[in-house]
């Protein structure tokens, strides 16, 4: 698993928020201190409550809010954490049917979805392969790095496999399986493998290091993320808070920034017209179409 | 088109040969409706995953042309006949879809929907009736080699490849009907070319993510 976060750093986090807030949020600080969790007054980051996430929100997650400790890993290895009673507050994963199924036990509340996001191809640089296509990873002698079938993005990879009837060619190139995307993406960046699926907003995290190679749209697979407040956590207005933080427009925002999709895909409206340009002098615009 | 063939004698041989009413189809030079034909009736057995994946990325080609002549018909540029059958070729694809939907559907399925896709289009593609007609040729160009070469990869369930054939035939007419409108020879190709599989999908790759 990886921790970013410590406990000490969350202290940290809280003694940044009273800084902020000043005598309003003085009791909300000794709250953290003591290991009680708070939620900060004024858009003030949340403390004081261990977030699990899926790998592919390392980056995302701190930036919404770094007051929570974060756990990050495999949406499945997380999970299976929480079964065993892991002090986990809110877990967020890289799939609905996980949540759904701790949902089920009893072991979390009703899991939200929050983000959407695409597979794509990440090759190294050099690309020893000359991989330009999904096709080309059923060329002999490709070697490819898949997660898991357990792990959310292992088993959307096998779905597009699927989806293209590409299952057999491709996974006789696979030399290597992976418990999270994280590792898949640095086996690909080290060089390691010609190829492996990650999430899009992973490749991005890695700019220089790797090429990205389109999964065509009409063999994606549906990938919807959701999160919930573990049943146990005894945390549970702060961890509300921050599943309410992320649903929000600034942590929507954030996703956005880095590269996550709306649940629901903004309309799109083509260009009818060239634009309009402005003369210099004149306040005036004009339609040059 | 032989001495005597009504259109829709011409249509019904949709489901036994594509490549005939290729040819016929383009030579008609007008869109109809969807009254005269009508796709397989009842769902193909069980598909291969091989069908299924075709079905997948002719989903995927409707799709996008369903959203070009959207955007074809909202940019008002097109002038009253171009816009007519701007019109019926929508319905058309919309048409197409729903018979390829109702395959994945009936394979327990779920087929991909326009929410799901975000389209993009070269600069400038819908700035003029020129360049929304170009795009028309390019695109429908790019359907019917898609369905040509689904064709001839073979299909092995023999309701949808019926359905595709008819199809294709359709794709051949709206190709035929902008190639004019595009002061192009109607009918200047005997044999379209087919794109292989991967073909078709990295060209829908162009305007697709």
């Amino acid at each position: 698993m990886r921790s970013t976060h410590t406990r000490a750093r969350c202290f940290a986090a809280g003694a940044r928020a009273r800084r902020r807030a000043a005598g309003l949020c003085a009791l909300a600080g000794a709250l953290a201190v003591f290991g009680g969790a708070c939620t900060t007054l004024a858009g003030a980051s949340v403390t004081g409550i261990t977030v699990y996430a899926a790998a592919s929100l390392t980056d995302v997650f701190p930036a919404i809010d770094a007051g929570p400790s974060y756990s990050f890993a495999g949406s499945n290895t997380l999970a299976a954490q929480i079964q065993l009673g892991a002090p986990a507050d809110v877990f967020a994963s890289a799939n609905t049917s996980i949540p759904a199924a701790l949902y089920a036990k009893g072991l979390v509340e009703q899991p939200v979805d929050f983000t959407r996001n695409t597979l794509v191809i990440v090759v190294p640089k050099s690309n020893p392969a000359s991989v330009s296509s999904i096709y080309d990873l059923t060329k002999p002698g490709v070697t490819i790095d898949i997660a898991g079938s357990g792990v959310p993005v292992g088993s959307y990879t096998l779905a597009i496999l699927a989806n293209m009837n590409l299952t057999r060619a491709v996974l006789a190139n696979v030399v290597s399986e992976e418990t999270d995307v994280r590792d898949v993406l640095a086996k690909v960046a080290l060089g390691q493998v010609d190829a492996g699926f990650v999430y899009s907003t992973d490749a991005q995290t890695v700019p220089g290091q790797v090429r990205v190679i389109k999964v065509p749209a009409w063999a994606q697979p549906k990938v919807t993320y959701a999160m919930a407040v573990v049943t146990h956590s005894p945390n549970q207005a702060a961890a509300q808070a921050f599943v309410k933080e992320v649903l929000g427009k600034a942590g929507q925002a954030k996703l956005a920034s880095y590269g996550f999709l709306p649940l629901v895909k903004p309309s799109e409206k083509v260009a009818t017209k060239p634009p309009a340009k402005h003369r210099p002098g004149s306040h005036k615009t004009t339609d040059a179409g | 088109m032989a001495p005597g063939l009504t259109r829709s004698q011409l249509l019904s041989c949709g489901a036994r040969g594509g490549a005939t009413l290729l040819v016929g189809g383009s030579a008609l030079g007008v869109l109809a409706g969807s009254a005269q034909g009508a796709p397989p009736s009842g769902a193909p057995g069980p598909l291969s995953a091989a069908d299924l994946a075709n079905a997948r990325l002719l989903i995927g080609a409707e799709l996008l042309m369903i959203d070009f002549y959207t955007n074809a018909l909202a940019a008002k540029h097109l002038d009253r006949g171009a816009q007519a059958d701007a019109g019926l070729a929508l319905v058309n694809e919309r048409e197409h879809y729903d018979y390829l939907a109702f395959v994945l559907t009936s394979a327990g399925l779920e087929p991909l929907s326009a929410a799901e896709v975000d389209f993009s289009y070269p600069a400038r593609s819908y700035y003029s009736a020129a360049s929304v007609v170009g795009l028309a040729v390019t695109l429908e160009t790019l359907a019917l080699g898609t369905y040509l070469g689904v064709a001839a990869a073979g299909l092995a369930d023999p309701a949808l490849a019926g359905g595709v054939a008819q199809i294709t035939a359709n794709e051949a007419q709206h190709l035929s009907v902008f190639s004019q409108r595009a002061r192009q020879p109607a009918f200047h190709d005997a044999f379209p070319a087919p794109l292989t599989i991967a073909e078709a999908s990295d060209a829908l790759d162009a305007y697709t993510s």
